[in-house]
């Protein structure tokens, strides 16, 4: 299978390290603490100081940020929805290309996360490991023998790994295959989440497929399990597709190209919608139901730019974009303009 | 009105959607909360509050395992020592194995971590001393406070003199 029928399913891939110092309180403890405050400041100055060597990074002490920037924050995955829980110890630093986080008072600590496009688990756990291995050269970290590194929440010890890739599944999502996948991959200690991870929805067809198990299992059997795991499930996705295409489908061809009218044409957009009909455009896309003699290259860069577009058009970054805070209405409308601009230049041909 | 699962005479009226159907319950409220909890859908929350073992507290944080029941958190890392026996089964049951593989961290951290505590701090106190010398607008001393902060910012990110 090439890269490309690859990346028309495997759209990015996340890892994260947990990881705590060993002499403070963990942060839903150090909370409590009357000293929290002071304590959390030398932690968070700690690692920005260690991390300066890698990058250039953007420091937000929660404590200090808006909601709306809280908000654009979580919108791009920067942060959890968690750490403003904590905002009073909380901060994330953040790379320039958003490529590294690292939330610093979480659950834990220090949760450092490499995001990428695409599909390469080794590329983004040798990113992530080398932060913190930088963090680890002067930061004497929770570790116990047996148990390995040690996290607020059992659920993480040991590694502290989450390897995550976020999966595109509209032919097995429109069959109704997914959920029968779901036993098969928890067998193997893997979990199926929706985009925003624990407790979320799934939405717009894309799947997050992750470790469940951190412990007992090293950093390389660790993501070898996942990456065997995305493989088959891309293939099977893959396979759903080429039946769809091979059965004619031109009920699905009349819905994707509905769903373009739609989205070329309308005044108000919400949220829910944009993502049901973007899932029909890259759909659509990697069918080949758009722009008939274009190679595989071309469809995966296209998909890119409608994942861009739904980052983009999310609330709080449509805010960011115009520069001022909107009501739902104000920005639905907005949200219609833009698409059907970005999606005209896109120059999305149908392939009738 | 008698609850219809322990037989007091407190029960209310609930109305509840079963299977899309809407069904009227009799029960006190402390049976209908045990009976309906909210968070059903927290299996692992759930799951920790089984745990048994005496009312003890974490010598080096205070925590409790009432509070690890209620959170699923422990308070910090000597919890796993304090109730390492408490809380293997739990380990056992979500994470399957309980013996480490794979990365430990670096040796020497120790070390270093006093050094760059220090300097971290250090930092701290150069630029509050920063803040009054430029709001005093004396220049000389601010400029010789910048060049002290370089210096330290070098070191930090790796400079001559720090690894």
């Amino acid at each position: 299978m090439t890269a490309q029928r690859f990346e028309s399913v495997a759209v990015s891939t996340r890892i994260r390290l947990a990881r705590n110092f060993k002499d403070y309180p963990f942060p839903g403890k150090l909370l409590c603490d009357p000293h929290a405050e002071e304590q959390a400041s030398e932690i968070i100055r700690l690692i920005s100081a260690e991390l300066k060597a890698l990058d250039t990074f953007e420091l937000y002490e929660m404590g200090a940020v808006s909601d709306e920037t809280a908000a654009f924050l979580t919108e791009r995955r920067l942060i959890s929805r968690d750490l403003m829980k904590h905002r009073a110890i909380a901060a994330a630093l953040v790379s320039r290309d958003e490529s590294i986080s690292v939330m610093i008072n979480e659950e834990d600590h220090i949760r450092a996360q490499y995001f990428m496009h695409g599909f390469d688990l080794r590329k983004a756990y040798e990113r992530v490991s080398g932060i913190d291995d930088v963090i680890s050269e002067s930061v004497p970290f929770a570790f116990d023998e047996e148990l390995g590194y040690l996290t607020a929440c059992p659920t993480n010890l040991g590694t502290g790994l989450r390897a995550s890739v976020m999966l595109f599944l509209p032919a097995l999502s429109r069959r109704g295959l997914v959920k029968q996948l779901l036993p098969h991959l928890n067998r193997l200690g893997l979990t199926v989440r929706g985009e925003f991870g624990e407790g979320s929805a799934a939405q717009g067809e894309h799947y997050q497929i992750s470790n469940e198990v951190t412990l007992g299992l090293s950093e390389e059997d660790i993501l070898a399990v996942v990456e065997r795991a995305v493989s088959v499930v891309v293939e099977t996705e893959q396979r759903e597709r080429a039946r769809m295409r091979a059965e004619g489908g031109a009920e699905l061809k009349d819905k994707i190209y509905r769903s373009y009218g739609v989205l070329t044409n309308c005044l108000r957009l919400d949220d829910a919608e944009l993502f049901r009909r973007i899932a029909d455009l890259k759909f659509g896309v990697a069918l080949g139901f758009f722009d008939g003699g274009e190679e595989d290259e071309g469809r995966a860069r296209r998909m890119g730019e409608l994942d861009a577009l739904l980052v983009a058009m999310r609330p709080a970054n449509i805010d960011r974009l115009r520069g001022e805070t909107s009501d739902a209405e104000g920005q639905n409308a907005y949200r219609a303009e833009y698409v059907s601009k970005a999606l005209r230049g896109m120059e999305l041909h149908q392939n009738r | 009105m008698i609850c219809a699962n322990c037989g007091k005479d407190n029960a209310q009226r609930y109305t509840r959607k079963t299977e899309g159907r809407e069904v009227t319950v009799l029960l006190c409220p402390s049976c209908y909360e045990a009976l309906y909890p909210k968070q059903t859908n927290d299996f692992f929350t759930s799951f920790v509050r089984k745990v048994g073992g005496r009312a003890r507290a974490c010598p080096a944080c205070g925590a409790t395992q009432a509070g690890f029941r209620r959170t699923g958190l422990v308070g910090c890392a000597y919890c796993y020592t304090a109730f390492r026996e408490e809380l293997m089964p739990t380990i056992r049951y979500v994470q399957g194995k309980t013996r480490h593989e794979g990365k430990t961290p670096s040796e020497g951290a120790e070390e270093k971590y006093d050094f760059v505590r220090g300097l971290v701090n250090e930092q701290d106190t150069l630029r509050e001393r920063l803040r009054r010398a430029e709001d005093e607008h004396d220049e000389a001393r601010a400029e010789a406070l910048r060049r002290e902060l370089g210096e330290i910012d070098r070191m930090l990110s790796g400079g001559e003199g720090t690894r």
